[in-house]
C-alpha cells in the first residue's frame, strides 16, 4: 500500500477506486481503526431508544442505556450470527434473534436462551456471550462516533484542531442537530471519491452544477458555468490532523437554497450573530456566515450553509451507500428548520439536482478505474501545492483561496499514513511531521520517493 | 415558489404535504366515461414526461396548486409505539414553482449528465377511480413502473404507487392537483430518485 498516495507531489493512484486488496485494507485500517459517525444524541433520547448504523462493512445497534449513556453493539447473534436488530430505528426493551429467539437486553448482555436448561444442560456461559461491544463511543456537541479500535485517540483528539472550525455551527449558535430520518440511496462510486469531493473541492461548483445554479437561483448563482471566479480573498482552505479539512466560502452560508428561504435564514443568522462575535470573535462570526464544506475522515461529510450531513457508507470497491440528513440548529422555529430539510433535500437529497450531477462524476471516476491501464494513472491534487502553510491565527494546515485542493493533500496524506502503519502507535508518529510533510510538498518538484 | 393554496377536501401536515389518501372511505367510481378520461390524462403525462415535454407537462396536466410529494419511510417494527421521532423523509416536497425550476436546469442546456438523453419508458397500471365528495374532483390510485435507461450500461428502474387528485379546471380539462408516492424501495438502488415519478 506504499506506492498508493504520493504526498510530496500531491498524486494519489487510481488504484484506490478500484482494487480489492486495497478495500479490504481500508476495513481494516480505516474504518475499524478511525472513529465514524453513528447518529445524532436526539435521535435516541430516551433509554431504550436504539438507531443501526454501519461502520464500514459492520452493522451495529446505538442504544441509549439506563443511565443515560450510549452504547453500540455489532448487530449480530453471538450463537450463529444472524442480525438481531432488522430495523434502523426504535425503543427496545430487548433484541431478539429471529433465527433461534436468543435475546439480549438494552446493555448488550445476553439474557436468555430458549431452552437453555434442556438443551444446554448448564454448560452454555451466557454472561461471555453478550453482544459484542463497539469500543468507544463518543459525543462531540451530540454528534455521536463509534470507533473500534480501543488505542484509538479520544473523539476530541481525533477531531483536534478541526474542532476550531466545526464548532462555529456545532457549538457558538447553540448548538445543531439532524432532522431524520435520513434518505438513503445506492451510489456506484467508490467512498473515497465523494469523501474527497466535500472534504476541498470548490472547483467543480461552477462547472459540474452550471444548470442548478442557473436555474436554481441562490447565492451561488453568479458562479454558473464558470462565468465568475470568486475574488480573491474569498474563502479558504483548512487541513488538520487525521485528515479531516473543509473550505470556507465567506458570507455566502445559505448557499444552495432558494432566495426567500436563504433571506429567511439571513435574517435569522442576524439576529443571533452579534452573540457569537462577542463570544467568538469578528472572524468566526464570519464563519458563521459562511458557506463551509468539509469532511471528517473517513467518510462523514457536511455543507454548512446548504445544511447536509452525510455519511458515504462502503459496500464494496465501487458501491457505497448514501445516507443524508439535514442539519439545522437547534433553537429555529420548527417550520423553519422543516423548510431547510425540504430544500436540502430537494438540492441534495435523493432526488437533489445538485446532488446527481456529483454522483454522476464520482460514478464516472471510480468505474474508469476499472481499466487495468487507466488505474495505472495517477489523479492529480496540486492545485495550490508549494503555498500551503501554517498561520498564526488559523490552526492547522491553510490554503489562502477559495479554490484549491489543500485539504485533498490533507486527506490523502493520512490516508496513506494509516492504510501503511500498523497501529495507532506507528500512526502517532506523524503527529509531529505531517504538518511539515504538507508545507514542503510542491516545493522540490522531484523531493520524496513516491511512484514515478 | 410561494405555498400553495390546497383545496379544504385535502389533508396536509405542517409542511403543505398531503396526508395519505384512505380510498377504503371514498365511493369507488363507476362511471366509465370519467375513468377513461382520468387513464387517458395519466398516459398523456407519461407520454409527455418520456419524450422530454416537460414544459408541456407542465401546462397540460398540472394544476398551479399541485403538490408533489414523494416520502421515503424508516424501517420499523409493525408494533413500534414507544418511540416517537418522525419515519417520513420528504424526497420531494414540491410546489408549482419548484417543479418548474427543475425543468429549467433541465432545458438551460448547461445540464452535462443528461447529454446524451437518457430514456424513459414509464408504464401505468392498476388504475382506480374513487370519488372524494367534492364537485369535480376525483381521487386515483396507480401503480408506475418507470424505467430510466442512460448511457450504455446504466438501467435502473423505479416502481412505486402514486396516490392522485385531480380536479376539472376552469379550463374543462381534468388536472393533477397533488401527487403522494410512499416510495416502497428504503435505500433507492437506482443511485437517485431524479425524476418524475
Amino acid at each position: 500500500m506504499s506506492a498508493l498516495i504520493d504526498v510530496p507531489r500531491g498524486l494519489q493512484s487510481a488504484r484506490i477506486y478500484h482494487d480489492s486488496d486495497v478495500f479490504e485494507t481500508e476495513m481494516e485500517r480505516v474504518f475499524a481503526r478511525c472513529w465514524l459517525f453513528l447518529t445524532h444524541e436526539n435521535a435516541i433520547p430516551n433509554p431504550g431508544d436504539f438507531v443501526t448504523a454501519r461502520m464500514g462493512m459492520d452493522e451495529v445497534i446505538v442504544v441509549r442505556q439506563k443511565d443515560r449513556s450510549i452504547k453500540a453493539f455489532l448487530n449480530a447473534c453471538r450463537h450463529r450470527g444472524a442480525r438481531i436488530c432488522p430495523v434502523e430505528a426504535g425503543n427496545a426493551r430487548s433484541f431478539v434473534c429471529n433465527y433461534h429467539g436468543w435475546s439480549y437486553g438494552a446493555d448488550g448482555a445476553l439474557n436468555s436462551v430458549p431452552f437453555e436448561k434442556e438443551l444446554y444442560k448448564g454448560r452454555l456461559d451466557k454472561s461471555s456471550h453478550g453482544l459484542r461491544e463497539v469500543a468507544g463511543v463518543s459525543s462531540y456537541h451530540g454528534f455521536v462516533y463509534g470507533c473500534f479500535d480501543p488505542a484509538a485517540p479520544s473523539l476530541t483528539d481525533y477531531l483536534g484542531e478541526a474542532r476550531w472550525y466545526l464548532d462555529i455551527w456545532m457549538e457558538a449558535n447553540g448548538g445543531a442537530e439532524l432532522i431524520g430520518p435520513p434518505s438513503r440511496s445506492m451510489v456506484h462510486c467508490n467512498w473515497k471519491a465523494p469523501s474527497e469531493n466535500f472534504v476541498g473541492d470548490a472547483y467543480h461548483v461552477g462547472w459540474t452544477h452550471a444548470a442548478a445554479l442557473k436555474a436554481g437561483g441562490g447565492l451561488l448563482a453568479p458562479m454558473s458555468g464558470n462565468a465568475g471566479l470568486p475574488p480573491e480573498g474569498a474563502g479558504l482552505q483548512v487541513a488538520t490532523r487525521y485528515g479531516h479539512g473543509l473550505g470556507i466560502l465567506y458570507d455566502t452560508n445559505p448557499g444552495a437554497h432558494d432566495m426567500p428561504l436563504a433571506n429567511d435564514i439571513l435574517a435569522w443568522q442576524a439576529k443571533k450573530r452579534p452573540a457569537i462575535e462577542k463570544a467568538y470573535g469578528a472572524l468566526r462570526a464570519r464563519y458563521y456566515g459562511s458557506h463551509i464544506n468539509g469532511s471528517v475522515f473517513p467518510n462523514n461529510t457536511y455543507l454548512w450553509g446548504s445544511n447536509l450531513f452525510k455519511v458515504w457508507q462502503p459496500h464494496g470497491p465501487n458501491r457505497t451507500e448514501c445516507f443524508t440528513w439535514a442539519i439545522v440548529e437547534q433553537d429555529m422555529p420548527t417550520d423553519l428548520k422543516q423548510r431547510i430539510a425540504d430544500s436540502m433535500h430537494r438540492t441534495f437529497g435523493t432526488a437533489g439536482y445538485w446532488e446527481a450531477d456529483d454522483n454522476d462524476n464520482m460514478e464516472s471516476e471510480s468505474q474508469l478505474s476499472r481499466g487495468y491501464m487507466t488505474r495505472q494513472g495517477f489523479m492529480n491534487a496540486q492545485m495550490g501545492i508549494g503555498g500551503d502553510r501554517e498561520d498564526p491565527e488559523l490552526p492547522g494546515i491553510v490554503g489562502e483561496s477559495a479554490i484549491g485542493e489543500t485539504s485533498y493533500r490533507g486527506y490523502f496524506r493520512f490516508y496513506g499514513e494509516t492504510m501503511n502503519a500498523a497501529t495507532w502507535a506507528d500512526m502517532r508518529r506523524g503527529d509531529s511531521t505531517w504538518k511539515r510533510e504538507l508545507t514542503e510538498a510542491g516545493v522540490a518538484p522531484d523531493a520524496g520517493h513516491g511512484p514515478a | 415558489m410561494g405555498q400553495s393554496t390546497v383545496a379544504a377536501s385535502v389533508s396536509t401536515d405542517s409542511r403543505h404535504a398531503p396526508l395519505p389518501l384512505e380510498f377504503g372511505k371514498f365511493e369507488p367510481c363507476i362511471d366509465d366515461t370519467a375513468c377513461r378520461e382520468v387513464e387517458r390524462l395519466l398516459h398523456r403525462e407519461a407520454r409527455l414526461l418520456d419524450t422530454e415535454q416537460f414544459s408541456e407537462w407542465i401546462e397540460q396536466v398540472l394544476d398551479p396548486t399541485i403538490r408533489y410529494v414523494v416520502v421515503s419511510r424508516q424501517l420499523r417494527y409493525r408494533k413500534e409505539r414507544r418511540y416517537e421521532a418522525p419515519s417520513e423523509v420528504y424526497i420531494f416536497n414540491d410546489d408549482l414553482g419548484f417543479l418548474k425550476a427543475r425543468v429549467a436546469q433541465f432545458e438551460s442546456g448547461m445540464q452535462w449528465r443528461t447529454d446524451p438523453p437518457e430514456r424513459y419508458r414509464r408504464l401505468v397500471s392498476n388504475l382506480e377511480v374513487f370519488r372524494t365528495g367534492v364537485k369535480d374532483e376525483l381521487a386515483v390510485r396507480s401503480n408506475l413502473l418507470a424505467q430510466r435507461s442512460r448511457r450504455a450500461y446504466e438501467v435502473d428502474q423505479f416502481v412505486c404507487c402514486r396516490e392522485d387528485i385531480v380536479r376539472r379546471c376552469p379550463a374543462g380539462t381534468m388536472r393533477l392537483v397533488q401527487r403522494r408516492i410512499d416510495f416502497d424501495e428504503r435505500s433507492i438502488a437506482g443511485r437517485n430518485l431524479l425524476l418524475f415519478l
